[in-house]
């Protein structure tokens, strides 16, 4: 059971090193949208010690997968790739950093969080994976570092994903589950929170011709 | 005895197995398009066909261009002898045996690049440049793997290295390792001038890197290089091949099991060849880069993961 | 059913009957009357809260003094901003301009903050305080941009960005925190619920319960906009609807700040009680007044410069926290609310009469615009903490009991910074209200409307700096032991 865990989290921090190696947005989408899916998966693979048993722990873990899946992994990223195609901006045009140097800050930041994780939180759980910290810790750390140094809205925005999908994975390793009602809470204020940084988006990147017309509805259903 | 038979066994491989490599990836690479090929030992028979002819050596050049194709495939070929091959453990392996290999490495491309730059043509400096502008990124990478093999027995020893890895639970019981293995696979297209870093077909084409630096040998001194190159994908393909193969101490199996492992590097060569495009060239050091920084994960998730 | 449910589906309902309502007009009547009816809720909740603590729903839902000390600032200020709203969107809905789709975003939203607020005092589970905490920044970062030009949008991608990211910080507190919890819990404890967490916390390792409440305080200081978190504030402060900039600024700031201050006797107990958690709100309270002071002192917009207020006051109640004055800044908390509100009224006054918001270009207040001018000048008066405003009472109180405590360095440094920002906030007013009348300018009358939201917060200042009404002063105390703080 161990393993799955530790593969998924290696995967979640390669994944972290992909989005910062690319300009291209459309990649990053999908890489967030990838990271949703590992995301969704980890509370299968990580067996919490928490209260629940029995049936009302797989629907309690089966509602959170589910949620998670919708959100993280499909509507999330659809909203994005739609706030890409209607502002019209699709590649990271003039970074703050070039990609070389973005991607071995990326590294930086994973092994930084690596050295955290072993200083200040002690792995002492038994059972979960080891790695969880310090993924969790990479995770959010790139996406800080994303969005700093990101030039595009859509950058910003994916940054604020991964960094909420690193505190996550952190939260996973710390809590083993969490209530349902904070779980949902949580992914439900992140989703409204896309929608609105995406309807920002796509309004910031209009063309002066059509400012005229009522904003948000042109955003969310207008013309063209 | 044994001793002879390891020996002989270590070295015959290491001769006879390094260019048919090559023909394989090159029967391949036509297969997956739908040709029939060069026979498998298309690249012996360009070689045997080199060796028998002259060499032209340039006014301008030195001793260094005669002696650079010579000096590379002596290294590559000490390096050949030191990683084990068909058993975990090397006959000529020593402690700490990591590092010369790896230096040897960086001693045969050091004479490459300088055998280029004797020419005294801009275009080969160009190639030179990017080698050396390309190998320092893929040095470290390969360090790091290297470092990560040696975790596990805590002795910077091939033979150490390989023989303790089915204790620590072999490549699938460990990410690390995996991490490893896949810096590992990076550094070997890359320093044996692959797609998606270089593309060995193309002559006289401004985004080369390997081949532009030898245009200017030829005869013996083109089939040592010929030689050489082969040499270094195999001793790459043969560590590679040991971190992903459980290879047993002894019998018969072993020597098998390395020749399917090797074919099946080469196979995999093949295959990327066919199916990825090279690299634009402002983007092949991210993907050295990026095989450092997993290498270097993976250093860190074996230290911290407990777990080797 | 319970009175706390009844405080969270007021507002719920008011939004969706908002968000279908056909006219402008009967969207801010709708708002008004929704806030209105909160504020007598509230009313009745708050007296027995203040004895003792009510639960509801299953422990999740929980008031107790310090949060209905808190829900009854929120209220009030948002009784007064509604009522304010229908006056100040007034001409837009005669022209056209607030149309129908804003009207239904503007009210979903108002009531969508004003029930995210509610949730925030009154959840018990720290879990669900987050949630309702980013849920804040969502309904007022939609009001933020309402009028959806170019610098609005800017301000609300601003606002949004900086604080869901640093909210997501807090998050991160809070799982580490509970996390710590999880292990020191037993049978029917949840390591999300306050009353369990204090209940538990004198058992939790001191390290790992610092580090969860540095996360916290980063987090959440990011909302609350303390310096050097503060930077999204000016902007969306100053380019808010003004309704929206006064619950912003007035209640909004004082939400983050009790999200901290809920943890501080958690963490207080797990450390073991020598001021730990206190001591860290000090030098974030001390920057925050000093970045004020100097960002105050060469801005022009009248509304960004109570934007900067803001943040100097929101320092000002940190750092009495911290300093252990806990009654004198929760009193500075109601007198901020009152005084920052009822400036950015007449600042919003002005606005439209005047067509400027620059303090250089406004001249002869107090003739042109007798009543807004004159409000202005006494807000800002109390805000620079005038004597005989109750804002001077509070800071003297939290000085004096700073002094006490014997923290005598950071007390002269906050009085040094107040001294400075009275110079710097009050220069740009006085000069607008004396400099004589330019030709041609109508003297402006005021609608009977404008009255009542400009003169009673006002009033109430003045009375508060003079006398302290003993139920005021029980509340303070009872609100204060909550957080462990001595009298």
């Amino acid at each position: 059971m161990s393993l799955d865990a530790d593969l998924l989290l290696l995967l979640v921090i390669g994944i972290d090193l992909f989005i910062g190696s690319t300009g291209r947005l459309v990649a990053r989408i999908r890489a967030c949208a990838l990271q949703g899916l590992v995301l969704a998966a980890l509370p299968l693979a990580i067996q919490g010690t928490g209260v629940l048993t029995g049936g009302q722990r797989i629907a309690h873990t089966g509602m959170a997968v589910l949620a998670t899946l919708l959100l993280k992994a499909v509507a999330i990223p659809a909203l994005l790739v739609y706030a890409m195609r209607k502002s019209g901006v699709h590649r990271e045009t003039q970074p703050e950093t070039s990609l070389h140097l973005s991607l071995l800050m990326c590294g930086i930041l994973v092994g930084l969080s690596f050295w955290i994780g072993a200083v200040m939180l002690p792995s002492a759980g038994a059972g979960s994976s080891p790695l969880g910290v310090p993924a969790g810790l990479a995770t959010l750390l790139v996406g800080l570092y994303l969005t700093v140094t990101g030039r595009t809205e859509i950058t910003q925005v994916i940054g604020y994903l991964v960094l909420e999908n690193g505190v996550f994975v952190i939260g996973q390793r710390v809590l083993g589950e969490f209530p349902l009602v904070v779980e949902l809470g949580v992914l439900l204020d992140v989703l409204v929170a896309v929608m609105l940084m995406a309807v920002l988006v796509v309004f910031a990147n209009r063309h002066p011709e059509d400012e005229a017309q009522d904003a948000p509805a042109a955003a969310i259903g207008g013309r063209r | 005895m044994s001793v002879v038979i390891d020996i002989a066994v270590q070295a015959g491989l290491l001769i006879l197995l390094p260019l048919p490599m090559l023909g394989l990836i090159n029967v391949v690479k036509s297969r997956v398009a739908g040709r029939r090929g060069p026979p498998l030992l298309q690249p012996v028979f360009d070689v045997l066909r080199l060796l028998r002819k002259g060499a032209v050596y340039s006014r301008t050049t030195t001793w260094v261009f005669a002696f650079g194709p010579m000096i590379g495939l002596v290294a590559t070929f000490l390096a050949g002898l030191i990683v084990p091959s068909a058993f975990p453990t090397s006959p000529f392996g020593f402690p700490a045996d990591v590092f010369v290999v790896a230096y040897l490495l960086g001693l045969g491309r050091f004479f490459t690049m300088a055998s280029a730059l004797d020419t005294g043509s801009a275009f080969e400096g160009m190639g030179a440049s990017r080698e050396a502008a390309f190998s320092a990124m893929a040095e470290p990478a390969l360090l790091l793997a290297l470092m990560i093999l040696c975790i596990p027995s805590r002795v910077p020893s091939f033979g150490d290295a390989f023989s303790a890895l089915p204790a620590a639970g072999g490549l699938l019981r460990s990410p690390g390792l995996m991490l490893a293995a896949l810096a590992l696979g990076v550094v070997l297209l890359a320093e044996t001038a692959r797609i998606p870093v270089d593309d060995p077909n193309t002559h006289l084409e401004l985004t080369m890197i390997h081949e532009v630096m030898v245009l200017d040998h030829s005869g013996p001194d083109f089939a040592f290089i010929q030689i050489g190159y082969a040499m270094k994908m195999y001793v790459l393909g043969a560590v590679l091949v040991h971190l992903v193969l459980p290879i047993p101490q002894d019998g018969w199996a072993a020597p098998a099991l390395f020749i399917v492992g090797q074919a099946a590097v080469a196979i995999e060569i093949g295959v990327i060849e066919s199916i990825m495009a090279r690299l634009r060239l402002s983007r092949v050091p991210q993907l050295l880069i990026g095989a450092c920084v997993v290498a270097a994960v993976g250093v860190l998730v074996l230290f911290t993961g407990g777990r080797p | 059913m319970s009175l706390l449910w009844a405080l969270l589906l007021v507002p719920v309902a008011c939004g969706i009957v908002a968000a279908v309502l056909p006219r402008p007009r009967a969207v801010l009547a709708t708002c008004a009357a929704g806030a209105l009816a909160e504020a007598a809720l509230t009313a009745l909740a708050v007296p027995a809260a203040l004895e003792a603590p009510v639960f509801a729903g299953g422990a999740q839902l929980m008031m107790d003094a310090l949060s209905a000390y808190n829900l009854a600032i929120v209220v009030l200020v948002f009784a007064f901003a509604s009522v304010y709203a229908i006056r100040y969107f007034g001409p837009a809905v005669r022209d056209g301009t607030f149309s129908r789709s804003m009207a239904r975003r503007f009210g979903a939203a108002w009531f969508g903050f004003l029930a995210s607020m509610v949730l925030v005092l009154l959840s018990n589970n720290v879990g669900l305080l987050w949630v309702a905490m980013e849920t804040t920044t969502l309904a007022s970062g939609l009001l933020v941009c309402l009028e959806f030009d170019r610098p609005s949008v800017k301000a609300a991608w601003t606002y949004l960005m900086i604080c869901s990211v640093g909210i997501a910080l807090a998050l991160l507190g809070t799982f580490l925190l509970c996390g710590e919890a999880r292990g020191v819990t037993t049978g029917s404890q949840s390591p999300f619920l306050w009353t369990d967490l204090s209940a538990v916390a004198s058992r939790m390792q001191p390290g790992a319960v610092k580090l969860a409440f540095v996360f916290l305080l980063v987090g959440y200081g990011t909302k609350a906009g303390l310096a050097p978190m503060h930077t999204w504030l000016p902007d969306a402060h100053g380019q808010a609807p003004t309704p929206v900039s006064a619950v912003l600024s007035g209640v909004l700031l004082n939400c983050a700040l009790y999200s901290i201050s809920r943890f501080l006797p958690v963490v207080e107990k797990a450390t073991g009680g020598h001021g730990w958690a206190f001591s860290l709100l000090v030098p974030f309270g001390l920057v925050s007044i000093v970045v004020a002071a100097a960002f105050i002192a060469y801005e022009h917009d009248l509304k960004r410069l109570l934007a900067y207020c803001s943040v100097e006051h929101i320092g000002i109640i940190a750092l009495g926290l911290g300093l252990g004055a806990v009654p004198a800044a929760l009193f500075h908390t109601l007198n901020h609310s009152l005084a920052k509100m009822t400036a950015f009224f007449s600042v919003g006054n002005l606005y439209r009469q005047l067509g400027t918001r620059d303090s250089r270009r406004i001249d002869g207040l107090l003739r042109a615009s007798p009543l807004s001018g004159a409000a202005l000048l006494v807000a800002v008066l109390a805000l620079v903490g005038a004597p005989s405003s109750s804002v001077f009472m509070s800071e003297l109180w939290i000085a004096r009991d700073g002094v006490a405590g014997g923290h005598v360095a950071p007390v002269v440094a906050f009085l040094l910074g107040v001294a400075i920002i009275f110079v710097v906030l009050l220069r740009p007013v006085l000069g607008m209200a004396w400099r004589p009348v330019p030709e041609g300018v109508p003297r402006h009358r005021a609608h009977a409307l404008d009255w009542p939201g400009l003169l009673l917060p006002l009033l109430l200042i003045v009375l508060l700096g003079v006398w302290m009404p003993p139920p005021l002063a029980q509340a303070l105390a009872r609100a204060s032991a909550v957080l462990g703080g001595a009298g």
